[in-house]
């Protein structure tokens, strides 16, 4: 009798152990020669197929490599390098950093230089001048480091 | 006596290297031949399986102690391996049926023996390649249940549950893969001596 692909799928469930005990009883009390062919050339397939790859993952360590990322921050370590356009080379680094070291250093001489505001201690009420305009201006906010409020004199000659 | 690899999960979480070493060599080479078997180039297997392995090492700590640490491990493998295929060759690669029936069913399983000796595939290099070739001519879908399968004997529930599908369509897959790797090897063991 030509077996149909139902039949042909019950024997692979059979020879993959995916029938209950029932079943696999039914299918072995119905065994044919064309099935046990079949299920020996299922098991070929199988042994070929388990033992090429097998046979081929034989000389496979991959704990160097591992060891290495684990150890040394990883795949997160690598896609931040390239994130922000670093090389993982040593020298690389190394002339990066001295490149940004040098730019905080230009930074610091050029930037405009503020330093604390001279404290009299004094207040102001009036001022009094003499040939001369006196102008007096309050900021609360301080454009001088440490000086939480700054009061502004200048005077101007009269014309 | 080896311990378990529960025993050993528990001891690479607690940041036990060695622990995670045997994991490693413990597994390696079932989760290479598994990377192998879909993505066919060792290079792509063996980065496959580095980042499968740094994943696992990573989540250590959200692994769930009834689960077996093999079905995990080779469930990312062959995560992996999916959506690297994908990469290489775009987003034509579907793991739907539709693909995976490409070639007309033409009967069953056939009642013959390809006529090789499965040992000998561990020693014959010629032979070794002609099957890792049957394997690529398959579809990823076919490729990865019947590595799946026949690599570490995952149930069908199990690979159900790793390609998303049901058991049907499983069952369906593994049929198709094993009747086409059976014509292949008949094929090519009728090229190679046609007297046989």
């Amino acid at each position: 009798m030509k077996m149909g692909k139902a039949e042909d799928e019950r024997l692979q469930r059979y020879f993959d152990g995916e029938l209950t005990a029932e079943e696999r009883a039914q299918v072995e009390a119905a065994l044919t020669d064309d099935d046990r062919l079949k299920l020996a050339a299922l098991g070929e397939v199988r042994g070929l197929v388990a033992n090429a790859l097998s046979a081929e993952a034989a000389a496979v360590d991959l704990w160097p490599a591992l060891e290495k990322q684990l150890g040394g921050g990883g795949k997160a370590a690598a896609k931040a390098r390239r994130r922000w356009g670093l090389r993982a080379h040593p020298a690389s680094w190394s002339a990066g950093l001295l490149s940004m070291a040098a730019a905080a250093a230009l930074l610091f001489f050029v930037q405009p230089w503020h330093p604390a505001h001279a404290q009299n201690g004094c207040d102001i009420e009036s001022l009094e001048t003499t040939g001369a305009v006196a102008s007096v201006i309050h900021m609360d906010d301080a454009p001088h480091r440490g000086d939480a409020a700054t009061t502004v004199i200048w005077t101007t000659e009269d014309d | 006596m080896e311990p378990d690899d529960r025993k050993l999960v528990d001891e690479a979480r607690r940041g036990d290297t060695n622990a995670f070493r045997e994991l490693v060599t413990r597994h390696q080479r079932r989760a290479f031949a598994v990377a192998l078997g879909m993505v066919h180039d060792p290079d792509d297997a063996r980065d496959i399986c580095q980042e499968a392995f740094l994943k696992v090492h990573k989540s250590l700590a959200t692994f769930e102690g009834d689960a077996q640490f093999f079905t995990w491990l080779y469930r990312i493998v062959v995560n992996l391996a999916i959506d690297h295929l994908r990469k290489r060759r775009g987003q034509q690669v579907e793991f739907d049926d539709e693909q995976a029936n490409d070639e007309p069913d033409e009967g069953g399983i056939a009642p013959h023996r390809t006529g090789f000796d499965p040992a000998r595939a561990l020693a014959d290099k010629e032979l070794r390649n002609q099957i890792l070739a049957a394997l690529d001519k398959l579809t990823p879908a076919h490729r990865a249940v019947l590595v799946m399968r026949e690599v570490e004997g995952l149930s069908y529930q199990e690979m159900a549950d790793t390609m998303k599908c049901s058991i049907g369509t499983i069952m369906s897959r593994l049929f198709h893969a094993r009747k086409k790797m059976q014509q292949m090897l008949i094929a090519y063991r009728k090229a190679a001596n046609p007297a046989a």
